[in-house]
């Protein structure tokens, strides 16, 4: 029996304004979150993950806007929410964690006030059953010594403890979807496989949907059932995560991937990507990977490929793949 | 032969912000606690570690910019570690540094043909119109065209203010290149051109590398040798292949599981080292890594284990009383 | 921190002695001295006069020697005579001290009831119509001179209006709370308006820096709403600077006062200073300086508890 997505993206669209025009950072971007599975939201710097992830919860900074598309919580369109609705929503049915622990925490309060904040503004909790639930959610989220760690400040913690914290602080209201923006990147290695661990292990004893956006494969190859690629502000390819790896079908998936250095063996020269991410505000007509794209047919300069079907739950936009 | 490069017991410490109102407390970081290794020409030693394990203090102690509080450190054979500033000047030519954030190492107010030269002007090297023909030849190499000589750094990408970098450091004709995290703050498919490009030049010019990361599919892609650092001390050293396929000591180990890797699935949370890394290793008696370590004995809870070769091969050393006993 | 409050009190006597010495020595340069003043106003006074009593006065004496001599004198109290008010330089100053610090109060107390809300307003709303009012207003109170103000406040409410008294503290004949209040007003909104501009835009430059990080995003996510998030989380942090400033504008405003003291001819410490320099009251002028110099520290001193009270990343040292 399909279970429903708690979380449906349709046709996201979000520009900037900029001086030479609008800036599509995100164009037409569809997907859907699951209950307890974690979709896995891949590309490089400029690619729009970062800006769909912010159009979620409403954060997406100005000269940006979302011009259309819907984002359906459990059927409510959290686009055409008003402000004091979609607050009672954020932070407590769907959470956001970011990349950078130390400049995301308020540097003046405590982080056991950050957290019992949450309580008292979403559930009315009193101050004191508040605090108390911090600390236990602390403890939960493995920070020893969690009664007086909570009376610390932000600085006073380590990077890991920190990003703890923002775990913790997240998913006390027991959210349905969390939104994790990069959260291990400015982490070491050995605390980076920590967090990931904690945050599998809080999926599945809170049943959370999960969107994990990195620019780290390895990673997401770590945390995700399923995969989305962007480019250039465009889904390229989505597909269920062993088979996205095993078998990449767009050109870029391809590329990525096989660019990469591997840790189980030494290679050659690695095969480069050849050029750079195209400049948003002068894309090129057709494809916008077609300039770097090995396998680009006269085609791909002047059509602009949809993400189509695949097959065993996969779509991909490449006319090469998918006509 | 003689090495390149040599540290020997080099320790660098640094003062502790004290809580007391005025005097220092005179307590001091180890932030490098005796740390001896050896660099030989042609090869690249890449320097391993997380955050704190004193990396970055290390490279720059060895690129001359830091003076070492105690220890030898010999560049070519000769002592360089009580030299002045006079004496040392010479040798800044011939070791020469990459930072990881290629926009702040870049001056933002002169172009990116005035930041290549600027080694050539500091030691006198040439006349102008050499200059500049070193410059474009350099801008070549690194895969840029004369015309971006004029441009700025924010007009350029990530990956080219890189390759400014780059030729900038080769601009006085340097033997050893030390890179610190190069790669780190670029895309992935940037990241590999860079790669590509690194190995291009030392293969080249005859370059010696000292390049640190905390990637280790990068480090394994690159690196000859390998030294993982832990609170200040070399913990593992040896070829890379070794090191990589029989650790000798559980830290490494512990990189090794943590670091993701395409293919294997989603994590499994029995491998993943607990803790966090400790401040700096004074005052844990013993070996600097028990509290975290899963085969603890009794004795690494009382004597420092010291960085020794493993039975069986002189180039593979752990600093790990385990060391022997298999792969780890 | 008790160790911290002597070191700070310890540099404070460096400074307060450092000052004496320096104030003494250019009051000295100034040309002519109290009995020259005194020849002006009494003709009769004949050359013998004038210097036997320099010599009574120890005007004839080297500077250095004179200072030595203050300085003998003031470390064991003695601050001397006010020589235009024929009284002990401790007993003139303090009337003097209430009053100005009465003003100073006042007006503080109304800067931040105003620039704080009209900062917060404008940074939460930038380049909209309410922010450029307000960036206008500020901009007007900055370049606006404190002495044309008063002068024109005068105009306005004292001689067209007639209204509020045109300046001193009481009306000769009555003590009331009130009256004293009434003369308090006009002195009290020039400087006010003299530097309200000034700490909005101070209040809204550290809001919109501080509406620009992180953690203001983070807030924002967890679902805290705009007011909370603005008022709780965003003002707490755009307070750090703005404290600090505000407590080093403690020893601004008393220089400020000055202007507005003499024009509203209120006897306060500035329009004290001024008169006794303009008089030649050496003794009064230097140990009213000094005071001024004493607030300053004061207010520096202030400004350093504040800021670590206020950021927790900071300890004292």
């Amino acid at each position: 029996m399909p279970i429903d997505p708690v979380l449906r993206v349709r046709d996201l669209d979000v520009a900037f304004a900029t001086r030479d025009g609008a800036v599509r950072a995100a164009d037409g971007v569809s997907f859907d979150l699951t209950r307890g599975k974690t979709l896995g939201l891949v590309g490089e710097s400029g690619c729009g993950k970062s800006v769909t992830a912010l159009s979620l919860l409403g954060l997406v900074p100005p000269p940006g806007r979302v011009r259309g598309g819907e984002i359906l919580l459990d059927g409510r369109n959290l686009l055409t929410l008003p402000d004091k609705a979609l607050d009672a929503e954020r932070g407590r049915r769907i959470s956001m964690i970011f990349q950078e622990p130390m400049t995301a925490l308020n540097p003046v309060f405590t982080v056991g006030e950050q957290i019992a904040e949450v309580l008292r503004v979403h559930l009315d909790a009193t101050k004191a059953d508040a605090w108390d639930a911090a600390v236990a959610m602390m403890r939960r989220v493995g920070i020893a010594n969690a009664p007086a760690r909570a009376k610390s400040y932000p600085h006073q913690l380590s990077g890991g403890m920190r990003q703890r914290v923002m775990i913790a602080m997240a998913l006390i209201c027991k959210p349905d979807v969390l939104i994790a923006d990069e959260p291990t990147t400015a982490l070491d290695v050995t605390v980076q496989a920590q967090i990931l661990d904690l945050m599998l292990e809080m999926q599945q004893e809170l049943g959370t949907a999960i969107l994990f956006i990195s620019h780290d494969l390895g990673v997401v190859s770590e945390i995700a059932d399923e995969v989305m690629v962007m480019y250039a502000g465009r889904v390229v390819e989505r597909a269920p995560a062993d088979s996205l790896f095993e078998a990449p079908l767009h050109p870029y998936t391809i590329g990525l991937i096989r660019t990469l250095p591997r840790m189980e063996r030494r290679a050659g020269p690695l095969p480069a990507i050849p050029g750079a991410v195209p400049d948003l505000r002068t894309l090129p007509p057709g494809c916008r990977y077609a300039e770097r794209c090995p396998q680009a047919m006269e085609s791909c300069h002047q059509t602009d490929p949809e993400l189509k079907g695949a097959g065993y739950g996969r779509s991909v936009a490449c006319i090469r793949v998918a006509p | 032969m003689k090495p390149l490069l040599e540290a020997r017991d080099v320790v660098k410490t640094f003062p502790i912000a004290g809580n007391r109102l005025f005097g220092r407390d005179g307590r001091r970081t180890h932030a490098v606690d005796g740390v001896s290794f050896r660099l030989e020409a042609g090869e690249t030693l890449a320097l391993v570690g997380e955050s704190g394990c004193g990396k970055t203090t290390l490279a720059r102690t060895a690129a001359l910019l830091l003076a070492p509080d105690a220890g030898l450190l010999s560049f070519e054979g000769e002592t360089v570690s009580g030299l002045g500033r006079r004496d040392l000047k010479p040798l800044r030519r011939r070791i020469q540094l990459i930072y990881q954030d290629p926009f702040g190492s870049l001056n933002p107010r002169l172009t990116a043909g005035a930041i290549i030269a600027e080694p050539l002007v500091i030691h006198g090297l040439g006349t102008a119109e050499e200059r500049r023909k070193r410059v474009a030849d350099l801008a070549e190499a690194v895969g840029l065209t004369a015309g971006d000589m004029e441009r700025y750094p924010h007009q350029f990408s990530g990956g080219q203010r890189q390759r400014i970098a780059i030729a900038r450091a080769l601009a006085p004709e340097p033997c050893l290149i030390i890179a610190d995290e190069p790669v780190s703050a670029l895309d992935v498919s940037i990241q590999s051109q860079i790669l590509n490009l690194l190995g291009k030049l030392k293969r080249e010019r005859g370059l010696t590398y000292l390049f640190i990361s905390h990637d280790l599919s990068v480090v394994r892609h690159i690196a000859d040798r390998v030294a993982v650092m832990y609170l200040g001390r070399i913990v593992e050293t040896g070829p890379v292949d070794d090191i990589f396929e029989n650790p000798r000591h559980p830290y490494t180990r512990a990189l090794l599981s943590a670091a993701p890797v395409i293919g294997r699935g989603k994590r499994r949370a029995h491998e993943t080292l607990q803790g966090d890394v400790p401040d700096d290793a004074a005052g844990i008696e013993g070996c600097p890594f028990h509290p975290r370590c899963w085969i603890t004995r009794a004795e690494c809870f009382l004597t420092r284990p010291n960085l020794a070769p493993i039975v069986g091969d002189e180039r593979h050393l752990s600093a790990c009383h385990l060391r022997d006993e298999g792969r780890i | 921190m008790s160790r911290f409050l002597f070191h700070r009190l310890w540099q404070a006597l460096i400074v307060l002695a450092l000052m004496s010495f320096i104030i003494y020595g250019l009051m000295g340069l100034m040309p002519g001295d109290p009995i020259d003043l005194m020849i002006t106003s009494n003709p009769e006074i004949t050359s013998e006069d004038a210097t036997r009593l320099r010599t009574l006065y120890g005007l004839d004496k080297p500077i250095i020697e004179r200072y030595g001599n203050w300085l003998r004198a003031a470390v064991t109290g003695d601050f001397g005579y006010s020589r235009l008010q024929a009284r002990p330089v401790l007993e003139v100053l303090p009337p003097a001290l209430w009053n100005t610090l009465r003003l100073l109060g006042l007006s503080l107390v109304l800067s931040i009831a105003i620039s704080i809300p009209m900062g917060v307003l404008a940074a939460a709303r930038p380049y909209s119509k309410l922010d450029y009012t307000v960036n206008l207003l500020a901009f007007a109170g900055i370049s606006v001179p404190a002495f044309w103000l008063g002068l024109l406040l005068i105009i306005v409410f004292s001689v067209i209006l007639g209204v509020l008294p045109a300046g001193g503290t009481g009306t000769v004949g009555e003590s009331g709370f009130w009256d004293q209040l009434r003369h308090l007003i006009l002195p009290a909104a020039t400087l006010t308006l003299a530097s309200v501009g000034g700490h909005t835009r101070y209040v809204r430059g550290a809001m919109i820096e501080v509406l620009r990080q992180d953690y203001i995003r983070t807030a924002l996510a967890k679902g805290l709403g705009r007011r909370r998030v603005l008022l709780k989380h965003a003002l707490r942090n755009a307070m750090i600077p703005v404290t600090t400033i505000l407590a080093l504008d403690i020893g601004f405003l008393f220089s400020g006062a000055l202007v507005t003291e003499t024009v509203f001819a209120y006897p306060g410490m500035g329009k004290m200073i001024y008169d006794a320099i303009l008089g030649n009251d050496f003794n009064l002028a230097l140990v009213a300086l000094l005071f001024a110099t004493l607030l300053t520290v004061i207010g520096n001193l202030l400004a350093d508890l504040a800021y670590a009270w206020l950021d927790p990343r900071i300890s004292l040292r």
